[in-house]
């Protein structure tokens, strides 16, 4: 009896937890009707195969969990009039919609023009001469009294103002819920629309996405783009993915099924990685190109300990961030370009591979070849990964550690 | 654990004809369930007994609690909680007003597409006989 009534403790936990996003009250509901129903089924004894075999049947917690969200919370917002629902409704769609973006900018305009409607006409009969709509030179200006004195210029709806302004205060609350629920719907009907055409449709958005890419490795090349051009990748890959309603989850940026073999896996491979490139890859290229690396950048981290604390954590940061831009966004975005096919993954790691060596160009040719193998190693490990961000992230952060490290101790070739 | 035991049941089947049957079912889900309800209240382990006695419509359980809340929150179905003798209370669903028209709408249109679609049958059902 014991075991099968833990497990169902763990599984309801579980499934509270995955339904974190629901209203508490609705979370209690189904957590009840849950035990209520597995002690029917499983019979009051709660034995544990029995347990099993009913929470088989009802699947794993996220999975119900999903089921719940999607038909319980935006349904109910499709009917509600509750701003709050509408907002938070809107909000969890504005991250894959931007018919819903735009609404949820709505629905707080829409409501804040109704209560200074309101507030105009109902405080009219208390300050006059302060609150009224006003022609000064050209433009109109609606005042509420705030201000001191009467504004200048001439009053254009006098009294009129009160019934007006209720009217409009009115006509604007009940106007805005009823955009909120049409972008609603629609955007769920989008959403759906979109999971099922998949990724097909949008081929030349992907070559625009791939040639903006390049345009900005090209342009910063020649030192055109300021600081970096990650930064600008990371900022087209959002738009791109909010567009098409994607999320983050889509490129790879999710919870890996289990972070101690995620961030064990990312520092042994980041480790080697930073290995192999510092005594193999780069002497042998040096050898080959007649030059080492330009790493002057990096001269004054030698000895000087306290720098290389101050910039780890932009390190790391940094390394994150152009695994986002060039595994997560372009490794995908080049995928696109074919549709997808599961041949198309490691030409586009390779393309990107080559993409990330030419971005480090102010590390000269020996440099960059470096850094295209890495982006290489990084590539595989991102789809070795099934398409999971995090082991390459921390791979990436590693192996910048260590190269740190090694410049600091001044170990490191060509400095 | 879970997710590889439920991975098996709920898979897609490679079956093009089991592939298609889940699509049919998904669609008639709805108009069922409010139909086990027309004459009394049930519960939900109650609706899905029935629903398997009755039709032999194999339905999980992971299907029908959630659809069972979006029909609560649509208006259609009532719910309260009733304690039983089993010891726990039950939470029980009844239709509402609008539920039961909104079944007879469903069922009108169910009826009137099944018609239409053996109608256009009858020359392969003479074929396959």
């Amino acid at each position: 009896m014991g075991d099968g009534s833990h497990r169902l403790d763990t599984y309801l936990g579980e499934l509270g937890g995955a339904l974190r996003r629901l209203p508490a009250e609705q979370r209690t509901e189904i957590l009840a009707e849950l035990r209520s129903h597995v002690r029917d089924s499983a019979g009051p004894a709660l034995d544990d195969p029995a347990v099993v075999a009913a929470l088989e049947r009802l699947g794993s917690p996220a999975e119900l969990a999903a089921r719940y969200e999607s038909e319980g919370l935006l349904a109910r917002a499709e009917r509600s009039d509750s701003p709050w629902l509408l907002a938070s409704a809107l909000a969890r769609l504005a991250a894959e919609s931007l018919t819903a973006a735009v609404a949820l900018l709505g629905l707080v305009v829409g409501y804040g023009l109704a209560i200074s409607f309101f507030l105009a006409a109902l405080t009219k009969p208390f300050a006059p001469t302060r609150v009224g709509l006003w022609l000064a030179g050209e433009e109109l200006s609606l005042h509420l009294g705030w201000r001191d004195g009467a504004p200048v210029g001439r009053e254009l709806l006098g009294w009129w103002i009160v019934p007006l302004g209720l009217l409009l205060g009115v006509a604007a609350w009940w106007a805005t819920p009823r955009l909120a629920r049409r972008a609603i719907r629609r955007s769920r009907r989008q959403r759906t629309r979109t999971a099922r055409r998949d990724w097909r449709s949008g081929r030349a958005l992907a070559l625009f996405d791939v040639a903006v890419a390049v345009g900005f490795v090209v342009a910063d090349y020649f030192e055109i783009v300021p600081f970096s051009s990650t930064p600008f990748f990371l900022a087209l890959g959002w738009i791109s993915l909010r567009l098409r309603g994607r999320r983050y989850r889509d490129v790879g940026l999710a919870r890996p099924k289990s972070w101690p073999r995620a961030l064990a896996i990312g520092a042994v491979a980041g480790i080697l990685l930073e290995l192999v490139s510092t005594f193999v890859t780069v002497p042998l290229l040096s050898r080959l190109a007649g030059q080492p690396p330009d790493l002057s950048d990096f001269q004054p981290l030698v000895g000087n300990l306290s720098l290389v604390l101050i910039f780890l954590a932009p390190l790391w940061l940094g390394s994150c961030a152009e695994e986002v831009a060039y595994r997560g966004y372009l490794v995908n975005r080049f995928a696109d370009l074919a549709g997808r096919p599961s041949w198309a993954w490691v030409p586009a790691v390779i393309l990107v591979g080559a993409l990330f060596g030419w971005s480090h160009g102010g590390q000269g040719i020996t440099g960059m070849v470096q850094e295209g193998f890495a982006g290489l190693v990084l590539g595989l490990l991102y789809l070795a990964s099934g398409r999971n961000l995090i082991v390459p992230s921390v791979a990436h952060a590693a192996a910048n550690t260590l190269a740190f490290v090694l410049i600091y101790l001044d170990r490191y070739p060509g400095i | 654990m879970y997710r590889a035991m439920h991975g098996k049941a709920d898979a897609e089947p490679s079956d093009p004809v089991a592939r298609w049957e889940v699509q049919l079912r998904k669609g008639g889900l709805e108009l069922v369930i409010l139909a086990s309800l027309w004459s009394e209240k049930l519960y939900g382990l109650e609706i899905l007994r029935r629903l398997a006695d009755g039709s032999g419509l194999v339905v999980t359980e992971g299907t029908v609690y959630p659809l069972l809340a979006r029909l609560k929150a649509e208006g259609w179905v009532d719910a309260e909680w009733v304690e039983a003798e089993a010891g726990h209370p039950r939470k029980y669903y009844r239709l509402t007003p609008g539920g039961r028209r909104h079944a007879l709408r469903l069922a009108r249109s169910w009826s009137s597409f099944a018609a239409g679609v053996d109608r256009l049958l009858a020359p392969l059902r003479k074929e396959d006989r």
